[in-house]
This record gives structure tokens, sequence and C-alpha cells, in this order.
């Protein structure tokens, strides 16, 4: 029965309105508690009600008016929150706008009563100082005060309640001077303190011995103050007690600091040593033989001390010179200015450097060994070539040499250049290539303006270039050809090699044109052009004329062609002028023109598969053939050779050039040719479709023949040789063996191999003395042609890279195997099934192995990894959902889910150097500074430690965030700087330092282990980026919302345990993330060995053990178990996709029991041996498998059995 | 008379028995078509992921993913029809191009894809299908009847399991209904139609053909046409003198070796030129006069 509300409306009569409406009225509405804040603080609710320092009171109105009003018994009353605590008053703070709100309820009425906790605490502290008169001692800028000397005595206390407390010789309390950025912050022990006029001493007081919470118990009230009073007399006389035995010119005085000791008098003849000086002259000393005196500055004054001794000035010590920076290999012509030299000069021990340039500090000589050639020349202006100066470029061992004179040395320097110093080529690059030659041009001719650029390291190592003119002669260099070398042969692209005299491997190479002297001096080239028009000089043919107009001769007309489109008369070329060839008899003419033929090209356009064959086992030509209209036939291409008046080119690999002649038709009927093979004696296989009309084998054997054309006339090139055709003759097979498709024949390492229409990988094998090309086909499939023979094999792959051999199945696996494994007794390959994922193309680069299939997904091999790795998801449509998850799409979800035995791994595809918004982040722990909070890391109060019972880790960057925390203490601006403050923590030995309870003890270090101050960063938390590592998945969950807006979600993990992702800094919500997400499943591989009978299959025999040998030093693991028709099945893991040929081997293997073996030492043979006594086995069938994520290694096994002799019974 | 017990067993504890050891090393594959019984123990009767890795039978590796195709929408470059691209690999071929660098290259669907960056594992792997021309990108045509402009045109190749061959560091492939060709130079790449294209063979089908009424004649057959390009050379000779038997001639005729016929789809423009006319040139070489 449905419930209605019923609503009260009364009469309005005398007294009006509407009547009895009810409230609770809870007076007063805000209340303060002053307690002592202590640990053990709490105080419950329900005694405010009751010591009636709050009272609820019901309260009857009518029509607004209240018409009545009774206190409510308080144990009737119920509340939100039965008690206040301590943490309920750290929340709070005293502050009204942080008052907690408790609801109190009476009946069906309530109301809020709002509760601020205030404590009772020190509002004012007096001290007592022992001396008041406080001195100093000490002289200049800075005075030293003894707080040992002067303490507190006794602090009054006076809390905001107006009561006080005295404490007598308090401990706690300071000493500071009023600017602590000119003295440490506090005084301790004995201090210096910068001297001023007067100096006024506070005195601090710590309130943490009141318990006051909100007190930082390193800050203190200061709330004395005193004046010091001076105790020392002034200093009056200054003298060194220790000075340096001497000075190296070229130093500064303060370079000497340490050795001198300075000590202050005073009146009373009392020695100070000072060490708060300075020298006045800060300069480098350059001259003089010793110093007398010097003036040092303390306390502002300059003070002159006269030595009792003077201090020698030693002569400076040439360090180094440091060579300009200048060209240092010069042609002989080229001028060498030495004006632009500047030589730097250092000396040891000291920073001080001096130049020399030419002319004032330096003069300039040239030296061949220890001769010198040539000291300096006459009005010398400082600029020569080097061939003016004497010096001769063949002659290495000369050098030029400088003297140079220095203001600190009286010694002369000399300092050397090499002249030439090529004599370490490294490397040769070319810079810019010529490569216009005709036969009979010399080698590097003059306008060869070929470069190269040397580089070279010098006498110091340093590696320099220089760029030369390949035909300057520069005889570091060898080319070939030579230098100079007549070019007698047309060649194109002709290698030349530069290399270094020095050493041959360094060497560069470039190429040049070797092109016929045709264009002789006498003769000339006329180019033409084309354009058609409807006449020409009053000639108007049917179809018109196409002009052919000079280039050269301002478009003059040369001649025209006509019979233009018309295709019963070949074209005629009218030329207006006769023209005498440059060699006489020689086709001096050629002319390109079009004849076109609708759909000519079309026999090749449509042909879909093809093979390279060639003569003398080239693959230089490319035969096709598979094109539909014609399935029966083939072309190939021919060499595109192009005789030029020039010059003749046959370029290699050039395959647009297929002729009518090259044409072959296969075969008797129109049945298709399916593929090709190049067999062993450089012959062709074409296969043709299975057909028991003609032969399906056939051969093509190259030949080269004369060529003679269409009058059986022998032609010949331009140059009147004779030309070769390729002839490609035609050789029937002798069976009707009959190939699939052109996607299953291969060439294993000579052997052709295909699979054929009786479904059987066959091979084709030449008998006895049977002609070559009378070849037997026969299976190398015969391990597995029982299983082939069921499957559909006509869109299967095969596929090799000379080591392995694929049969790709579509809808079964791969059947493989291995080069090695190939029997020449039996013609048979060894077979093994693989799991795969329908590859229907294969690509071996650079080792590894790639695959694709109809799917579009592309694979490769991975070596060493035993996982078949998918990816799941690879976008950019991630984005954080508002629970610490991914958004991810619905079918994401549902794919992981599907896939429920697999590992997935999530990995963020951002760049690590990518800007911290386009990251993924996650929270670690949120951060307080007390441990009351509950919180799982707590500032320690110095703002450089952590202490929490969270394992951190030291290599791990952790990142700061509270840009959302409502109640951080931080100011704005503070937070703005949390973004990218990035640390690393260390972790120390929780020793004296102050900590809770917390497990562990961190300090915070950035790169360059500096402290960062984090004290500001109370309830801030803690993040990790999740760009730093790949992230494990490890569960998931999906979550709905309202059906407009249905998400799912997938939740990361990292080490087993769920993140929770947070936005980090400024990041937005709708922010997308690159990211994938791959499935990683162990290939499952299992061997099961074909069943030991030991004999034959009737008597019954004992298996007394087995053992398992690995001698392959492989880590690998395997797992064994055995399977007979007579054993008991033991239910344990069943493997029931050991389907492949159950059926046909009659034995059970439903259940199989298998025992790991670990054979992951590396000892060599690692043995593994079951103790097992079987009796009674007629056979014994063992299984090997490896499920995991390692290797396995079929080594060796062997069985120990015993055939028992039999016995009589009843003897 | 009793009868004695002629029950025969095999005793395991009245004599010690003899025993054996059967060893199997040398594992070989499987043996699927032999009864079981019949196949030696060194062969499987079942086999799963193992394989011969140098001497030993082992586990195979792993593989996996790198990239996973996705459907494109294109145009057809032939036709200007749009179609959306299966995404089934039909072959996969490596060359070494003309600018020196391996290229890896797929038909996939209908189109041709160069993959770029295969080894490096996925991290940005790239599989695009690869234009012909510049302009070809973001064309504009009509889909459903709307305008897209957003799709780009490809050659549009038959969908089956293709061939490609490599020669002068050029990729040939067989389209199915295009022979075509591939190039990476250093200019960019090129992919063209080998029918007719500018770098296809053009053979030189005569030569030492001389004028009608020359002195002598002595042409000469050289190479055959190319069936992928319906232009040809002919090399003629002049300068032979005429035939004085013969009646003069004002001007010197040469007939070629075929008809001249242009390309019926191209149209003449009003210079007179269409790209077979442009493609038609002259060369003569002759004793420069004096």
């Amino acid at each position: 029965m449905p419930i209605r509300d019923i609503q009260i409306i009364s009469d309005v009569g005398s007294s009006g309105g509407v009547v009895d409406t009810f409230e609770i009225v809870v007076s007063p509405s805000l209340f303060t508690i002053q307690e002592m804040a202590t640990s053990s603080f709490s105080k419950t609710v329900l005694s405010l009600f009751s010591n009636n320092d709050v009272v609820a009171r019901l309260v009857t109105k009518r029509n607004g008016v209240v018409v009545g009003s009774s206190a409510i018994n308080p144990s009737n009353l119920t509340f939100s929150k039965s008690e206040l605590t301590v943490a309920d008053a750290l929340s709070c703070a005293g502050l009204i706008e942080n008052k907690i709100r408790i609801w109190v309820s009476y009946s069906d009425y309530s109301a809020p009563l709002d509760v601020v906790l205030d404590y009772k605490k020190p509002v004012k502290v007096e001290l007592t100082v022992s001396d008041p008169n406080i001195l100093y001692r000490g002289t200049g800028e800075y005075f030293s005060y003894d707080s040992t000397a002067v303490s507190v005595t006794k602090a009054k206390i006076t809390y905001n309640d107006g009561t006080y407390m005295n404490e007598n010789n308090p401990t706690c309390w300071k000493a500071r001077v009023p600017n602590p950025s000119d003295a440490p912050d506090y005084l301790r022990g004995i201090d210096v303190i910068p001297q001023a006029d007067s100096v006024t001493i506070y005195f601090g007081f710590s309130t943490s011995n009141t318990q006051n919470v909100s007190q930082d118990t390193n800050t203190y009230n200061f709330v004395e103050e005193h004046e010091l009073t001076i105790l020392d007399s002034p200093i009056v006389s200054y003298v060194f007690t220790s000075q340096p035995s001497s000075i190296m010119l070229g130093c500064k005085l303060e370079h000497y600091k340490n050795d001198f000791v300075l000590v202050g008098i005073d009146e009373n003849n009392q020695q100070h040593v000072l060490n708060n000086y300075s020298f006045a002259d800060n300069n480098y000393i350059l001259s003089g033989s010793s110093i007398s005196s010097i003036t040092v500055v303390v306390g502002g004054t300059n003070e002159t001390i006269i030595l009792d001794d003077p201090i020698p000035l030693e002569t400076a010590i040439v360090d180094k010179i440091v060579y300009p920076r200048i060209k240092t290999s010069y042609e002989e012509d080229e001028t060498f200015d030495f004006r632009d030299l500047t030589f730097l000069i250092k000396y040891v021990g000291t920073d001080y450097t001096e130049t020399a340039v030419f002319g004032t500090s330096f003069s300039v000589e040239l030296r061949d060994g220890n001769t010198t050639v040539l000291t300096g020349q006459s009005n010398f202006d400082g600029t020569a070539t080097l061939g003016s100066l004497g010096i001769d470029s063949t002659n290495s061992g000369q050098k030029l040499r400088f003297t140079i004179s220095t203001t600190l040395c009286s010694d002369v320097i000399i300092a050397t250049l090499n002249v030439f110093e090529i004599d370490n080529i490294v490397s040769l690059e070319m810079a810019n290539v010529y490569t216009e030659y005709n036969v009979g041009d010399k080698f590097l001719k003059e306008d060869d303006d070929t470069t190269v650029v040397i580089r070279y390291k010098d006498s110091n190592d340093n590696l320099k270039s220089k760029t030369i003119r390949l035909n300057s002669g520069y005889d570091k260099l060898i080319t070939t050809p030579r230098f100079g070398e007549t070019l007698n042969k047309i060649e194109l692209n002709k290698e030349v090699v530069v290399s270094s005299a020095f050493d041959s491997n360094v060497n560069t190479t470039y190429l040049i044109d070797i092109n016929p002297q045709v264009v002789s001096d006498n003769s000339k080239v006329i180019s033409c052009w084309a354009m058609y028009s409807d006449s020409f000089a009053g000639y108007t043919p049917k179809n018109g004329l196409i002009l052919l107009m000079s280039y050269d001769e301002d478009d003059s007309v040369v001649g025209y062609i006509e019979n233009i489109n018309d295709p019963n008369q070949n074209a005629k070329l009218v030329l207006l002028h006769d023209y005498m060839p440059d060699i006489e008899r020689t086709s001096n003419i050629e002319i390109q023109f079009p004849y076109y033929v609708e759909d000519a090209a079309e026999d090749i356009n449509k042909c879909t598969f093809g093979v390279l064959f060639g003569a003398n086992n080239a693959h230089n030509r490319l035969f096709l053939s598979g094109n539909p209209d014609v399935g029966n036939a083939d072309w190939h291409s021919e060499e595109p050779s192009y005789i030029d008046t020039f010059v003749s080119v046959k370029p290699n690999g050039d395959f647009s050039y297929f002729s009518d002649e090259s044409v072959m038709y296969y075969g008797e009927t129109d049945n298709d040719v399916i593929g090709y093979e190049v067999v062993s004696n450089d012959k062709l296989l074409v296969l043709k479709n299975k057909s028991d009309k003609e032969k399906t084998v056939y051969f093509r054997n190259p030949t080269l023949v004369r060529a003679l054309d269409a009058a059986g006339t022998e032609m010949k090139d331009v140059s009147n040789n004779s030309t070769y055709r390729e002839e490609f003759s035609l050789t029937k097979g002798n069976n009707s063996v009959a190939g699939i498709s052109p996607k299953s024949i291969v060439n294993f390492n000579g052997q052709t191999l295909f699979l054929d229409s009786n479904n059987q990988l066959v091979g084709l094998d030449v008998v006895g003395i049977v002609g070559d090309n009378q070849r037997y086909a026969n299976t190398r499939s015969q391990y597995i042609d029982k299983v082939l023979e069921k499957l559909d094999l006509s869109d299967a792959i095969v596929w090799t890279n000379n080591t392995y051999l694929f049969i790709a199945i579509k809808d079964f696996g791969i059947f493989a195997t291995q080069f090695r494994t190939y029997d020449s007794e039996t013609k048979q390959y060894e077979w093994f099934y693989l799991t795969s994922e329908d590859p229907t193309v294969f690509l071996e680069k650079d080792d590894v192995i790639y695959f694709a299939n109809d799917q579009g997904t592309l694979y490769k091999y991975v070596d060493g990894c035993f996982m078949d790795i998918k990816k799941v998801f690879s976008d950019y449509t991630l984005r954080y959902s508002t629970d610490g998850k991914l958004i991810v799409s619905k079918d994401v979800v549902e794919e992981i889910d599907s896939r429920s035995e697999e590992d997935f791994k999530f990995r963020s595809l951002t760049p690590k150097d990518a800007d911290y918004k386009q990251k993924i982040f996650y929270k670690v722990a949120l951060m307080s500074d007390n441990i009351a909070n509950g919180e799982q890391i707590e500032i320690n109060n110095t703002g450089h430690f952590l202490e929490t019972d969270l394992e951190l880790k030291e290599k791990t960057d952790y990142y700061l965030d509270g840009y959302r925390e409502s109640n951080v203490a931080a100011t704005e601006s503070d937070l703005q700087n949390v973004i990218g403050v990035k640390f690393r923590v260390k972790q120390l030995e929780p020793d004296g330092l102050a900590h809770g309870n917390r497990y562990h003890l961190y300090k915070i270090v950035d790169g360059e282990e500096v402290k960062i101050d984090i004290t500001s960063f109370n309830n801030a938390k803690l993040c990790c980026c999740v760009e730093d590592e790949e992230v494990d998945i490890s569960e998931y969950h999906i979550k709905e919302t309202d059906s407009v807006d249905e998400y799912n979600t997938i939740t990361l993990a990292r080490d087993g345990s769920n993140i929770e992702l947070v936005r980090y800094g400024a990041q937005l919500d709708t922010h997308l993330f690159k990211s994938e997400i791959k499935s990683y499943k162990n290939v499952e591989a299992f061997y099961i060995v074909a069943p030991f009978v030991f004999g034959s299959l009737d008597r019954f025999k004992t298996i007394w053990s087995y053992t398992i040998t690995n001698d392959s030093g492989i880590p690998s693991e395997i797992e064994v178990a055995y399977a007979s028709n007579k054993l008991a099945l033991v239910e344990t893991r069943k493997m029931s996709y050991i389907s492949l040929t159950k059926e046909a081997m009659g034995i059970s293997l439903e259940n199989l029991s298998f025992q790991k073996i670990d054979l992951d030492k590396v000892v060599v043979p690692r043995t593994y041996t079951f103790h097992r006594v079987l009796s009674r086995q007629k056979f014994i069938c063992f299984a090997f498998r490896n499920f995991n994520n390692t290797d396995a290694v079929l080594s060796s096994m062997s069985v120990d059995y015993s055939l028992p002799f039999p016995s009589v019974s009843g003897d | 008379m009793p009868v004695k017990n002629k029950y025969q067993h095999y005793s395991l504890t009245n004599k010690q028995a003899a025993r054996s050891t059967a060893v199997v090393s040398h594992f070989k594959g499987a043996d699927l078509s032999s009864p079981v019984f019949n196949v030696p123990t060194y062969r499987a009767i079942s086999i799963q992921n193992f394989i011969q890795k140098g001497e030993y039978v082992r586990k195979r590796n792993g593989y996996e993913e790198i990239f996973q195709v996705g459907e494109v929408e294109y145009f057809d470059k032939f036709t200007g029809n749009y179609y959306k691209n299966s995404v089934n690999f039909n072959g996969i071929w490596k060359f070494k191009a003309e600018d020196g660098n391996w290229h890896v290259v797929a038909h996939i669907g209908c189109l041709l894809f160069e993959i770029k960056n295969i080894e490096n594992n996925n991290a940005d792997t790239t599989i695009e299908p690869i234009l012909a021309e510049a302009s070809d990108v973001a064309a504009s045509g009509i889909v459903n009847g709307v305008l897209r402009s957003d799709l780009n045109r490809y050659y549009k190749f038959n969908n089956y399991k293709s061939s490609a061959f490599v020669g002068g560091n050029k990729l040939w492939f067989l389209g199915g209904n295009k022979y075509m060709c591939l190039r990476f130079t250093n200019y960019g790449v090129k992919f063209y139609p080998v029918e007719n294209s500018e770098d296809t063979f053009i053979p030189t089908t005569s030569i030492g053909i001389s004028y009608n009424q020359s002195a002598s004649q002595n042409r000469e057959q050289l190479q055959y046409p190319n069936k992928l390009n319906y232009f040809r050379k002919n090399k003629l000779v002049s300068g032979v003198g005429k035939d004085n038997s013969q009646s003069q001639t004002e001007f010197y005729e040469y007939t070629l070796d075929a008809p001249l016929i242009l390309n019926p789809n191209q149209t003449i423009d009003s210079n007179g030129k269409s790209p077979d006319i442009r493609k038609i040139y002259l060369t003569i070489r002759t004793r420069r006069e004096g």
C-alpha cells in the first residue's frame, strides 16, 4: 500500500497562520572550548550539554512566532560526532573559520552546533637575564660575543586566559642580533657579531615546553633586549708575525694570504690575531725585486705595515705559450702576415697572462733543423710569402722560430711553428667533382676543378682540414688514375680513387665519365623540337605535319614528319637539307617518335608473378607471367642497350624493356603457368597448373645467339659489331607434378621445392643417368604428409631464409624445417610444428625475421624471448578518470577481459623529455608535517627529511604536487613553485635525529645533492611519473556511470599493487595520453616422444628410472611426463590441445603429470634422474613441455629398464 | 594325474633381471605420418613450438607485434574513385635504393606502403602508402555525395599475393593491373607505372636508314619495340648522295620504320604540342662548315 505525504493545514482563525512548526535550537550556536592541549585530549560532545555549557531546546512556532520552548534532556540528544579529539583540534586550530560542525538531533529535528577548539596558550613571555650588561671583546669589523657567559635565569609566561607561570632557569632560550643576515640566526657559544655603534642582543624563549602545538619548536619569541657593553680596548698597531719567504712575479698578494699572519696589538699590549682583513693592493705584481711594506684593510681602514724583512720577488717561470689560432699550412705563394700573430704566454703558479705581438715582443727566424737559415730581414714589415722567406715546401724539417721576450722573464722564449704539417692524413672527402672526360683527355686536365678536403692531424694531434684542387699537384695525395694519365677507354662511372700518400687505406672515391671523343672540332649537333602544324610552305597534307625546329638556329624549320596518325603508312621524315656526317657513312641522325598501339603494355601490366633469371646464373632478366588473360605465356625483359650517337650504356637492373619477341607459350593447352624457380645448371623451372593433358614441368635454358633481323641478316650495332640476343630455349620436363601457387615455390639453398597439387612439398631430383631435364619429383615432407593431405594448402606460403623453411598454412600454423636436418639418403627434412598468427608474408632484415598477416598485423621474432607479445591498444585516446584510473574504450576493456590467461603491460609513449603536462603521474603518498595526522609520509620538521613506513626508492624521481589540496598551508606562489619540484631520496639509518615511530628515514636530495626545503608542502602529494618506467596492468576495473557518459577504465598496478593516478600540477583531466597496452603470453611448447617398446610390444618390461640430460649449456627448463595405456590416470593438468595427432596415436595422453626440471645451471652436462619403478609396462611414452617464458632444450634421455626372466608358476 | 600349471609370468624377485639402458639423443622432428609404434623414439609423435636450432631441438622464439595497419581511405589515382583499403598483407620486400638506404615496402590490400623504422621496435615505426606525386596529398573528391579533401590519391592495385623484384636499386612491382617502378633517390620518391614513363627504355628499332632515292640503301633492324613504351628511335644516314638514276626531289625524304601514331587520348594544344609531340625529337650530327 503506497505511503502518502499528509500535510496539515489549519483554519486561519484568530490565532491565525500555520500551527506547530518545531525547531531544535542550540545555544550558543558557536561554542568555544578552551583546554590545555595534551596528546590525550578528548571531550565528549554530550558533556558540553550535560554541563549546561550548551543547551538544546525544542522550539514550537506558529506562523513564524515562537509559542513554546522546552529544554531537551541531553540524554535524548544524538550527535553526528560524539567526541572531539586532538585530530579535531589540529584541524580547527582555534580559528572560527575552521570550526567543527556537529549535528545535534532530537526526534525528527536537528540543528547545527559549531564548535571551535581554542587552547590555553602563552601570549607573553618575560625573561630575566643573568647579567644585563653584556660585554664584548675584539676589534675591527667584528667582535665576539660569549653566550655562555650570560644566560636567562627566569621566564614568566602569561597565558591567554590571564594566568601566568614562572619558569626558573629555563633551558629553552636563545639569543640573537636584530638582523640575522649579518650573523647566525641564533648565537651559539662564542659567535662573531658585526660591529656597530650600538648592538642589541635579543633573548628569545621557546614556548614548546608549554605544549602549544601550533608552535614550531624552533620558533622563539624574542621578548628581551639588552645592549652590549664594550669590554676590550681598541687596536693601536698592526704587525705581520708570519710572512712568505718569497713572492713570484705575476702573482697577487692575495695569492699568499695563507702565509701571512696579521696581529693587532691593543692599548694593553694585548695581541689579537686578525683574520678579517684584505690587501689594499689587489693587482698582479709585475716588477721589482722585493716588497718592503704592505697595506692591509682592517675594519675599513688602511693600515700600512713596514716589513722588518722585505720579501724578495722571484722571476716568473713561463708555463706554456699558447699558439695563436692561425692557419698552419700555406701554399708557397700565400702571404703569411706575422702581424696577425698573437702569442698568449702563461706562467707557472699564477693566472696572469701576457700577449706577444710582432714587432714589439717577438721576432721571427727560419730554421732548418738546428741551423738558422734566416734571421730576420732588413725592412721586413711582417708580411711575406713563405716562398720569399726561402721556405722550401718540400722540406718538412724547416720550422719558423719566434723569439719572444716577455716583461716578466728576462729569458728569451723560443716558440716554433711547423710550416708544413700534413703528414698524418685522417680522411679525405670530395668537395666538388668534375666528371666530363672524353677519350684522349689527360686525367686532371686544366679545367678539372675537382677539390678534395684533406682532414689531417698536426703535430699536436689537433684535427685540421685543408681544401685543395686535385690537379694542384699536391704530392701527399695519390690518385688512380694518375695525374696526367691519358684516358684511352670509353667508360661511364669510372671510379677514381684518391688516397693518402702515407696510408692507402685513407682514401675516397668518385666517379667520372669517359665519353667517346666524337665531338670533334669539325662537327656540330643540331637538336630539334617538334610542333604540330596543318601546313608548311603551302603544303597541306590530310593529317597535317609535325614540324621540326632547331633549338640553335632561332627555331628555324629543319624539316617535318608527314603521314601523321596513318596506320597504313610508315611515317616520312623530310629534311630541307642534306647533312654531311662528321664520320662518313655512319648513322648521324636520330629521330624519336611514337607508334601508339592501344593496350600494348597490358600483357605486362597484368602479370602477377615472375622470377629473375639469366644466362650464366646472372639474375638480370625478369620473367613475368600470371597474366589472367594469357595464363600460359610469359615474357622476359631484355637488355636495354642505349645505342646513342654519343655513348653506349648498358645499365644493369633496368627491367623496363619487354619486347613482343620475348613471349613464350608453354604446353599445348591454355592451362596456366603457376610459378617459377631457378634450378641448378642454369635452368629456369616453369611449373604449370595440374593437367592430365600435358606435361606441367618445363625448363628454359639460356643461350646467346647472333641477332638476325626479320630478313635473316645479321644485325650489327652502330659500331658495326655483331649483336647478340639472349635466347631462352624451352625444354619439356618428364612429369606432370603441378604447383599450387607462385607463393609456394622456393629455392632452399639450391633445392627447388614446391607444394604440389597432391599436398606434398616436393623437390626435383636427377636420378641415375637420365638427362638433366628429366627430373623426378619426390616428396620432402614424408613425415608430415598425412597431416598435409588433410589441409587446404591453396593459400599456403612457403618461405625460406636459407636456414629455415616455413610452410605457413592458414588456420593451422607453420610447419618448419632447418636446412641442416636434410637427410640426403632419404631426401627428407625434419619437420616441426609452430603456432603462429597465420602469416602471409615474411621478411628477413638484419637477421630478424618479420612476418605479417591478413589482419594487417606485423610481427617479428625476438631472439631470446619466449613470450608472444601482442598489442592490445596503441593510441592517443587515454585520459585520467576522476578516480585515479585511465579511461579507455570499451573495446580495450573487453579485449583484456577476454584474454584473462595473458599478462598485460602498459607503456606510455610520451617521451621522457616531454612537458610534464603530457605525462602520467601517480600518488605514492600524502605528506604531512605532523605524524599525528596519520598520513603515510611525515615531513621532518627540518624540511629535509621524510619519515615513513613506506619504502621509497633511491633511484626514482619523486615529484611534489599540492595544487588542488585545499588545506595546503603554502602560499599560491609556493604552489607554482611546486610544479616541477623533483627530487630523489637517500635512506638514512635512523639515528639520534628526532623522528617518530616510522620505519624509514629518508634524506631529500636533488641531482646535485642539494637539499630542497619542502617544509611548506604539508599535505602535498608525493608522486611518481609513469614515464619513468613501464607499468604492468595486473588488474583493471570497469566502471559505468550514467548512460549518457558511459566510460570504461583500467587501473594501473605496480609491483602487484594498484596505483592511484593523480592530475599533477596544472594538468587537465581532458589531456589525452599516447600509450600502448601489450599482452604477454608464454610460448607453450611440447614434444611427445614416440613410445618406447624396448624390442616388442608383447612383453612386459620394468622401467627402473629415466634420466634427462642437457649437455648444451643453454639455460633452460623442461617438464617431463610419461604415459602408458597401462598406467592409472592421475587427474592433473589436462593437455587437451595435444590433439594434433591424438586420434592417430591411440595412446591416452589425456592426463599427463609433468614434473619440472630446471636445467638452467651452466654445468655441462646437467642430468636429472627420476627413480621410479614402473612395472609391467608394454611401452612407455614420454612427453616434454615448457609452458613458461624460458627456453627449453631437448638434448638426450636414457631409460633404465629390464626384461624380467620368465618363471613358471607351480615349479 | 595332476596337470602341471603351464602359466608363465615374469618374476621381478626370483632372479635379478638384467638391466638395460635405452638412450635417445639427437632428437629429430615429428613423424606424423607413420603408425605411432613404428616411429623411432628420437622422433615426436606430437609436437608444438619445438624446432631445430643449431644442434639442438629447442623452443621457438617468441614473436612481438610491431604494428597494426589501419584501413586507409583514399582516391584511386587511376579512376579517382573512393576506396577504403583492406589491411591484408600481400607482399613485403626490402631493397637498397639509389639513396643508399635500405627501404622496406609492403603491398597491403590494394596499396603499396613504405614501412619506416621497422627495426626500431615500434617506437616510431610508420606504415604509410607511397605517394606518386606531392599533388596527390589531400586531393579532393566526392565520397557518398560529400566532398572530401582530406584524402590522398594513391595507385590502386589488385588485392592479391603479389611479387616485386629489385633491379638497379629500384623495386619493380607487379600490381596485377600495373607494372610499377619504385625509386628512392636523393631527390625524393618516384613511384610510377613503367608503361611509357620518362625512364622507360626507348629502343632503337632501325639504323642506317638513308633517304629515298639515295645512292645506297642499307637500313638494318636493330632492337625490337618495347611493349612498355610506344616510342621508338630510328637512326638515319645523310650525305650519301642521291641516286642520279632516280628523279630528283627537292628535299631529303626518309621513310621511318613505323607509322607515327599519337596517343589518341591526348589533345594537341594551340601551340601545336601534346605530351607525345613534346617527346618527339630530332638530332643531326654534321660536319662543321668551313
